[in-house]
């Protein structure tokens, strides 16, 4: 028995902004009220609505707000099983969901950081993502298949309904048309037909239908009965091969080529669901013809028999080349994380940093927007009363900046012991860095070596991003000497400058990942929104500080993912007595 | 989206959200939420047992805010009650081995003042 398919299709167009959620899931829900999907679908579908929503909007950049998103939502019934398919059509950067790594689930709630779920709820809501980059437009399909429960008025609510139409293959007509009609006259080119007698595979096909399917309608459906085998004359027709917890991209199926030719063999359940994009010509074969008829055509078994080996041979080469890539990723996943272990252990992030010292409060925070980033910052004592600090930005991101983070942070540790001067030291690292430098990675950085008990801060600038200066009565940037960014340029030469600390004054350092953070408008929090926040701030101790700027940050960004590395080191030199009060 | 709040026996702050925790639902409770949760160092239950809808960004500010409390040295609990679709939603994404959850108001409470 044949299970034919009755698809609906709603469309709603809505510009790329948050705003637009509320009215986005009132669309979902009348268009699934209309047509009956069941009420523990409905909230599967508004959360990936939202989250893939939301997902545009904070990661697209400016270019999402060119277009507008393009919401579709179809329904495809059969017998006994429907699917709905929820599709999200944007303008933004290129992004591929289903490539993204799934994100690591922490181990305590001190390692958690907020945000990347929305992803991994998408994938445990939908039965199937898909992805595809067209016309400079993200397209996400998310796929929802599910036992029927009844028939809904389907297309009641429509804004658009499609019905695939079924007729007859005409192969009798004289006229030769052009395109696609002359490809369904002259069958010759499709390989099962390769050298059959054409009277005798006329007459056969002539028994055959030809069926007009209209886009997004899935031809087999996993777990479902076939007794057909069907062959795509036109339009683009994909398979969806893998399961929803190892999904693999999906493959178009070349015109001419078999489909549903196993479970029409074997009678065993659709393994791969096959669904046609676009609109497309598919000719369907019944079982009982395609054996009873079509096999005993001369050559036709043949041709079979070749096409099921060339199957077997490349789903071989595929399943191998499907396996070793998967370990490929797996080890390369450990080792990034190990990578990433090892470059946050290079970093001193405890909190308070000395704990011991009432005089000194200075913490860092870092916190890569990639598995590895290229940020760092130190701080260590150099003399019994004389603190090193230093915050740096090196260019690009992966292995290879954490590399040279690393090669620089050593640099750092040895030079720094040996000078008292900023600048000197910068122009020795700069030396050491540009020496087989074929990479062409740089960093930018600025470091101080603070004189505690005079409060003096002596400071040097290699190309970084100027601090601030933050104190109750108002806050301001330090002023830097000139210094270019260090391993690029040898030679370069760099010169120190020197400030005395207030006891209710901050120094507060920070990577170009903070206040070049952009929100979905394209704007940048800037340096001069961080001054202004934080010279509304009442003191601080440093550690609450710089948890007050990521949440600034994140607030104005309105995502927690970030697009670059966040890294931020604040410095302050309380009286003893108010240390005591302000460390948490 | 609506959060309300009752102080029972010190430091226990019970703070109820209900409807819809989505962006535009978070947008609306989310300074109280960390006013209420972080002001000061208590022990808090968030009852998520009136929510009907949670996204990843309410999950978001769960975490952050959860992290806030632990850092001033307080705890931060979690009660569903019956509300299976949360409770199921918090456990995929495994927020209840970071959050602790429960179903019964009892044993929220005790956890909470561990």
């Amino acid at each position: 028995m044949e299970t034919p398919f009755t698809p609906s299709v709603a469309a709603l167009e809505v510009p790329a902004r948050l705003s637009v959620l509320r009215q986005a899931s009132a669309w979902l829900e009348s268009q699934a009220t209309g047509w009956c999907i069941p009420e523990d679908i409905v909230p599967r579908l508004d959360l990936c609505l939202n989250e893939v929503i939301a997902n545009c909007v904070t990661h697209g950049g400016p270019e999402v707000m060119d277009a507008p998103l393009e919401l579709q939502l179809s329904l495809a019934s059969s017998h006994t099983q429907t699917l709905v398919t929820l599709s999200v059509a944007d303008s933004g950067r290129a992004f591929d969901p289903t490539a993204a790594a799934p994100k690591a689930r922490a181990a305590s709630l001190a390692d958690a950081t907020p945000g990347g779920l929305g992803l991994v709820m998408m994938r445990q809501n939908a039965s199937r993502l898909t992805y595809r980059r067209t016309g400079g437009r993200n397209h996400i399909d998310m796929l929802f298949q599910f036992d029927k429960v009844s028939a809904g008025p389907a297309g009641r609510f429509a804004c658009r309904s499609a019905h695939m139409e079924r007729r007859k293959i005409d192969l009798g007509g004289k006229v030769r048309r052009s395109g696609t009609d002359r490809r369904v006259r002259n069958l010759s080119w499709i390989p099962l037909f390769k050298d059959a007698p054409l009277q005798a595979l006329e007459a056969v096909l002539q028994t055959c239908e030809l069926l007009e399917v209209p886009a997004h309608t899935p031809l087999l459906v996993p777990g479902q009965g076939n007794r057909s085998v069907y062959i795509a004359l036109s339009g683009t027709v994909v398979a969806h091969l893998g399961d929803q917890h190892r999904p693999q991209a999906p493959v178009t199926v070349p015109h001419g080529q078999c489909i549903g030719e196993l479970s029409a063999i074997d009678g065993k359940p659709v393994s791969t669901l096959v669904i046609a994009m676009t609109d497309a010509r598919v000719i369907r074969i019944p079982q009982e013809i395609f054996w009873g008829d079509l096999m005993t055509l001369n050559g036709v078994a043949e041709n079979f028999r070749i096409i099921l080996s060339d199957r077997v041979r490349k789903s071989k080469e595929q399943a191998l080349q499907a396996q070793r890539g998967q370990l490929e990723i797996e080890h390369l996943t450990k080792e990034l994380q190990i990578a990433r272990q090892l470059q946050i252990s290079m970093v001193p992030l405890q909190r308070p940093l000395f704990g011991h010292r009432s005089d000194l409060d200075i913490c860092g925070f870092m916190e890569p927007a990639f598995a590895v980033g290229g940020d760092f910052f130190d701080a260590f004592f150099v003399r019994e009363h004389q603190l090193f600090f230093c915050i740096a930005d090196v260019s690009g991101h992966g292995i290879a900046s954490a590399l040279f983070m690393a090669r620089a942070m050593g640099l750092i540790r040895v030079l720094a012991m040996g000078t008292m001067e900023p600048h000197t030291l910068l122009s020795e690292l700069n030396a050491r860095l540009c020496d087989g430098n074929d990479a062409n990675i740089f960093v930018t950085m600025f470091c101080g070596i603070v004189d505690i008990p005079n409060r003096r801060v002596r400071y040097s600038n290699g190309g970084h991003c100027a601090p601030m200066v933050l104190h109750p009565g108002g806050s301001r940037m330090l002023p830097i000497p000139k210094g270019a960014l260090v391993g690029a340029f040898p030679g370069c030469r760099y010169s120190s400058m020197e400030i005395q600390l207030g006891h209710d004054e901050t120094l507060f350092c920070y990577t170009d990942g903070v206040t070049e953070a952009h929100n979905h408008r394209g704007e940048e929090f800037t340096e001069q929104r961080c001054l202004h926040l934080l010279g509304g701030v009442r003191p601080l101790a440093s550690g609450d500080l710089l948890d007050h700027v990521r949440a600034q940050v994140s607030d104005f960004t309105e995502t927690a993912v970030l697009e670059d590395d966040c890294t931020m080191l604040a410095l302050r030199l309380p009286a003893a007595d108010a240390a005591a009060a302000t460390r948490p | 989206m609506g959060i309300t709040f009752e102080d029972l026996q010190e430091p226990l702050r019970w703070i109820r959200l209900a409807g819809r925790l989505d962006i535009p639902g978070i947008d609306a409770i989310s300074t109280t939420f960390a006013e209420l949760s972080a002001s000061t160092s208590r022990q808090i239950v968030v009852d998520l047992s009136g929510v009907d809808f949670l996204v990843s960004f309410g999950i978001r500010e769960l975490i952050t805010n959860a992290k806030i409390i632990q850092k001033r040295g307080g705890r931060m609990v979690i009660f569903v009650g019956g509300n299976k679709a949360v409770h199921k939603t918090l456990e995929t994404t495994g927020i209840d081995t970071l959050i602790p959850t429960f179903t019964e108001v009892a044993q929220a409470r005790r956890a909470a003042l561990e």
